[in-house]
């Protein structure tokens, strides 16, 4: 026995489907795509225009004027399809019948543009994608070189290369360069001695892997010269907050240094220890521009002077005899004896430094700027300035300008004086310096860059580079010399595959 | 010791106040996406020494710094 006829089931779910019609009739203009909805804000801007155009930006239509298609029309009934009939030919008498035909034409091509954004930009084929892989391999050469008015001439030959995973999160890397340097300084003739040319090779291993929203980067190298080895290793870890809008990051170094004169056995050369921190944060501003704070801390423990830096001793009070720029001769004619450099062998160096990259149009602006200071008493401020402007699609030109200016060490003197005692033979001051770098200067440097692409694919893109700046150095309160004049160039091939 | 405590709480704040910033999506990042975006080092291997050797000042770069070269 059947507890419940159909006969009495069947008009019960028909009143339900009817029921369920009607909800979506009247819900159909809400559920319909319109370009307001889900973004959370009046206007968005096209996430597939290109990179070198201003953003497409779809404005919401106003709600009067919005008439929305739903996909899927459930089959009006003929009394609802009597009044969107009529409501039709009301608009239309008010519009008139040609206002009204172009409004509908933009609305479609509106929604045209919301509901098939991949149109804008033709996306690679999946056979492509899959044949190319996500691996990207990276190289580069760059060739450069320097030459200033002290008869100092380097030539640095670089390369490098890459292989990253963006898809995975992992990249590594390396690069090798040479330094072959030509130095017949005025620091060197004033001493007797004899021009010389010297190699510097300095390697470098870098590799970097994400894990969520933590990105690990680690970095080792070493530089070997003569007189000099250097090996080093660090990290940082940042995090992506935020959406990515807050990016902390925080990391740190440690390096051993051995330094010694040439031909001295390396188990003898003084060591030289430095542990860096840093800690700092990347942070979007808003849609066009990006900044970053940084903190660093530098410590210094070993050997710190020059071991082949030797420091005329003029006898007391013949320091006022010996203005900024004296001559060699002159400094002779007034030199006791000479004596090494000795500097501290603990330095603390702090540096606290702000990045800005603002893109407006074709252009970009690039902001640098740190304050520094360091136990030793040198205080200084360095800015550097790029604006990157892209010429084409395949050309991109840069002016360079950076300033650079400090105080000196708080033991620096122009030269070092003897100390009359009252009970003894005269003294030197126990610290002494010698290394202009050390004392009062400032720094202008200004130049020009480009970069060219050499084929169209976005994907493989190889690019050729040229820099070339010309650097003005004005020593306030040094020997020998008051200025010095630089010029540096490079240029670099840059590929990937 | 003061000093560097001072210049991270100074530091934090500003990054506090960084995350004030406009909060942008990301399908609006066109143009912070642009090459020359990039906050990374603007100078290359032989640019980078030539500012270690003239300049008495060292930080906010790369963390790791090689040896110096000048000697």
């Amino acid at each position: 026995m059947q507890l419940t006829s159909p006969s009495r089931t069947q008009p019960k779910y028909a009143r339900f489907r009817f029921f369920l019609v009607a909800i979506a009739i009247v819900a159909a203009p809400w559920i319909a795509p319109s370009p307001a909805s889900g973004r959370g804000s009046a206007a968005w801007t096209d996430p597939f225009a290109d990179e070198g155009e201003p953003a497409t930006v779809v404005k919401p239509k106003a709600k009067t004027k919005t008439k929305a298609k739903p996909k899927a029309k459930p089959t009006p009934t003929q009394e609802e399809e009597r009044q969107r009939e009529e409501e039709r030919q009301r608009e239309e008498q008010e519009l008139g019948g040609r206002e009204r035909e172009q409004e509908r034409e933009q609305e479609e091509a509106e929604e045209e543009i919301i509901r098939l954004p991949a149109k804008a930009r033709p996306r690679p084929q999946a056979s492509e994608a899959s044949t190319r892989g996500n691996l990207s391999v990276r190289a580069s050469t760059e060739i450069s070189a320097y030459s200033d008015t002290d008869a100092v001439h380097v030539l640095s030959p670089t390369i490098s290369g890459a292989v990253a995973d963006e898809v995975a999160g992992w990249s590594i890397g390396g690069s090798y360069l040479v330094d072959v340097v030509s130095a017949a300084s005025v620091d060197i003739v004033s001493t007797a001695s004899s021009h010389w040319v010297e190699e510097r090779h300095v390697g470098s291993a870098s590799a970097s892997f994400s894990a969520g929203p933590a990105a690990v980067a680690l970095a080792g190298g070493f530089s070997r010269e003569p007189d000099y080895l250097s090996i080093s290793g660090g990290g940082v870890i940042s995090f992506e907050l935020a959406e990515k809008n807050v990016m902390p990051f925080v990391g740190g170094s440690y390096g051993h240094d051995l330094v010694g004169r040439t031909g001295d056995p390396i188990n003898i050369w003084p060591q030289l220890n430095n542990v860096s921190l840093k800690l700092g944060v990347t942070f979007v501003v808003n849609r066009s521009t990006i900044a970053s704070l940084s903190f660093d801390e530098i410590l210094e423990r070993g050997y710190l002077a020059k071991p082949y830096r030797y420091l005329p001793v003029v006898p007391p009070g013949g320091g006022s005899q010996v203005p900024a720029g004296a001559s060699i001769d002159l400094v002779k004619s007034l030199n006791v004896y000479s004596v090494a450099e000795n500097v501290p062998t603990e330095r603390n160096r702090s540096a606290l430094s702000g990045r800005l990259a603002y893109r407006s149009g074709s252009a970009t602006f690039r902001g640098d700027e740190r304050l520094y200071h360091d136990s030793w008493g040198l205080m200084a401020s360095t800015t550097d300035l790029h604006e990157y402007i892209d010429l084409s699609s395949s050309v991109l030109v840069w002016p360079h300008l950076r300033a650079h200016v400090q105080n000196g060490v708080v033991f620096w003197r122009r030269i070092t004086e003897q100390v009359a005692s009252p009970v003894g033979p005269a003294g030197i001051p126990t610290y002494r310096a010698g290394d202009r770098e050390l004392g009062p200067l400032y720094t202008v440097t200004g130049g020009l860059g480009t970069k060219i692409r050499l084929n169209s694919d976005l994907h493989a893109p190889w690019a050729l580079s040229f820099q070339l700046d010309g650097i003005y150095t004005r020593y306030l309160d040094a020997i020998y010399i008051t200025r010095r004049l630089a010029i540096f160039g490079a240029l670099g091939l840059e590929a990937a595959f | 010791m003061k000093k560097t405590t001072t210049a991270i709480l100074l530091l934090s704040l500003l990054g506090l106040s960084g995350a004030a910033c406009t909060h942008v999506p990301p399908f609006q990042r066109g143009r912070l996406a642009h090459p020359t975006m990039l906050l990374d080092e603007t100078a290359g291997p032989g640019e980078s020494h030539v500012y270690a050797i003239h300049e008495g000042a060292v930080g906010g770069g790369a963390a790791v710094e090689g040896g110096c070269g000048c000697n």
